[in-house]
């Protein structure tokens, strides 16, 4: 028998609950941090300060990337400028050296800070994931809200610890509402 | 919290000791007077430079923050209020180098004021009258805003009156367009015209930048102490080493920034009446000198203080202040000292007394104002909210 895309058993993305205000999400996100969790997000129309701390986030790995942007910026506009004028086209100017490294700096500084910024920004999207056109949330009706006045908790499914009941049970002890079993 | 658990009794120590110090300096001074006076003076402008530096950057430091409306820095700017009250001191250590004007200063000798065109035509401004007039102005105007903001935020302390922390934000405004002129002029007049013959319109700002970067580390450094000795970790915050030491930071590139472009402009134009700043610097052991100001003074304090983790770290940040300091007194004995030394770079007993002597009493004194009153703006309005200080990162700390 043919195979037909509704035959397809859907699978669980994760489990979403709705909080009322960024104090109670902030409280519950700590109890989830305290469980153990990895794979799971809060959701807020604001930032929510110190919620980096109760989600138990880490040192984000972007000012490494900005360092070696930099760097790659910094050395690459040196390098390149060492190069022609050593090498691919010796000229004498003004009377200084083939290699007037004071006159290199700004040239050397510049595509630091430009490199520095790509790097930023493409690294920001890449750590978040990003672009996508698309993300299993979006199913869930009442996660519309996120980008108002909703305050949400997702727990996903790739998650080791993830247990679809026991999970949904955490979500409802520490104060959760409006719980849903979003599918992928 | 009761406001009266920040009434702090406890007294910084070493007075004694700095004050022996300045003593001992004195006795070197005078012997080392006694065998070389042109150097004696040299040395003795030079440590000057350096804790006019310190006193002056903190009076920035102070203003800059009522400007500002600052909450971060109300329990720091105590320090900081207190170094800058030490600019009336200043002028009194000023006397040395009016008796030595005519060692420090090539263009008061008579014969280069009759025979040297530059300084001939330089004369509306480099005139002996108008010399006296401005460093009177100087000290004047440092030493009357100094202390209105000392006295004004320890009246606070008792009085408790927000509309103390009102008047001192309008009295910043114009403080610092007086500091600003005030302290770009002392720079051309005491440390520029030691060579009446060069000029740079950014030799102001690179003296400027360089006591920022001093004050911040002295700022630092003290509140360490402070922290050590009152144990009082909510009140010397790592938020507020943190925040000081990202300033810190920022301002030593700020100084690289501007000693680049005052050596780059010069070297690419190359007119000699310029380059011959430069030429004294790079003769003999001054060029060692001169290249440790882009490494030492930059290049490893930017790779260092980088990370958070560092200037979250008390022992750690410290280390980098004590580094920079000792950097920023080598930048202005390489701004003074090639003036007086053309072969190459002179460190003698005359360096050593002076430092002892000028340093001894500076922290002697700031020690000992420091002691006489509350160790922190009791009274300023935006005291809890800089006690709740948090600049946001994530750290496992216990406050």
């Amino acid at each position: 028998m043919e195979k037909t895309i509704s035959d397809v058993k859907p699978k669980v993305f994760g489990v979403l609950a709705q909080f009322s205000s960024p104090k109670d999400v902030y409280h519950a996100a700590e109890k989830v941090r305290d469980k153990g969790y990895k794979k799971w997000d809060v959701h807020s129309p604001f930032p929510i300060h110190g919620i980096d701390g109760a989600m138990g986030l880490g040192d984000s790995r972007m000012g490494w990337i900005a360092l070696f942007s930099a760097m790659a910026g910094c050395f690459g506009g040196f390098g390149l400028q060492y190069w022609i004028n050593m090498f691919a086209q010796p000229v004498v100017i003004g009377g200084k050296p083939l290699n007037p490294y004071p006159a290199f700096v700004p040239v050397s500084f510049e595509p630091g800070i430009l490199f520095t910024a790509f790097g930023c920004l493409l690294g920001m999207l890449a750590l978040n994931g990003l672009p996508r056109l698309y993300h299993a949330l979006f199913k869930s009706a009442n996660f519309k809200k996120f980008s108002d006045d909703g305050f949400f908790i997702s727990i996903e499914a790739r998650d080791p610890r993830f247990n679809l009941n026991e999970t949904r049970k955490l979500l409802e002890d520490i104060g959760g509402r409006n719980i849903e079993v979003v599918e992928d | 919290m009761s406001k009266d658990n920040y009434r702090l009794n406890v007294k910084l120590g070493g007075g004694p000791i700095f004050l022996g110090a300045g003593v001992l300096g004195a006795v070197l001074c005078v012997v080392s007077y006694v065998q070389n006076p042109r150097d004696f003076f040299a040395s003795y402008l030079t440590a000057f430079a350096f804790f006019l530096a310190i006193a002056l950057g903190s009076f920035f430091f102070v203003f800059v923050q009522h400007l500002a409306r600052s909450a971060w820095s109300v329990t720091v700017r105590r320090i900081s209020e207190t170094v800058a009250a030490n600019l009336p001191w200043m002028a009194l250590l000023f006397i040395p180098i009016v008796v030595g004007a005519h060692y420090l200063l090539p263009w008061l000798d008579p014969h280069m004021r009759a025979t040297d065109r530059l300084v001939q035509m330089k004369a509306p401004y480099l005139n002996q009258t108008f010399l006296w007039i401005r460093a009177a102005a100087y000290f004047i105007i440092w030493s009357v805003l100094s202390l209105y903001f000392l006295n004004t935020s320890r009246k606070q302390d008792e009085s408790k009156d927000p509309a103390l922390t009102t008047q001192m934000g309008k009295v910043a405004a114009a403080a610092a367009i007086l500091f600003t002129l005030t302290q770009t002029f002392w720079a051309f007049d005491w440390i520029m015209s030691l060579d009446p013959h060069w000029f740079s319109t950014m030799f102001g700002v690179y003296y400027f930048a360089g006591s920022v970067v001093a004050q911040y580390c002295f700022l630092i450094l003290i509140s360490a102490a402070l922290r050590g000795k009152t144990g009082r970790k909510d009140i010397y915050r790592t938020d507020h080493f943190h925040d000081a030491g990202k300033l810190l930071f920022g301002h030593n590139v700020f100084w690289t920034y501007i000693g680049f472009s005052q050596f780059f402009l010069i070297w690419y134009a190359n007119i000699p009446e310029e380059t011959l700043f430069f030429l004294h610097r790079s003769a003999g052991s001054w060029k060692v000198v001169s290249l440790m100001l882009p490494w030492c003074h930059f290049a490893i304090p930017f790779l260092y203080l980088m990370s958070w983790h560092v200037k979250r770290n008390i022992v750690a940040i410290c280390i980098g202040c004590a580094w920079l300091l000792t950097m920023c007194y080598i930048d202005i004995f390489w701004l003074i000292q090639p003036n007086f030394h053309h072969e190459g770079v002179h460190f003698g007993l005359s360096d050593i007394g002076s430092i002892l002597a000028v340093g001894g009493f500076f922290l002697f004194l700031f020690i000992r104002r420091l002691n006489s009153a509350n160790l922190i703006p009791a009274g300023d309005p935006r005291l809890p909210d800089c006690l709740t200080y948090d600049n946001g990162v994530i750290t496992n700390e216990q406050h």
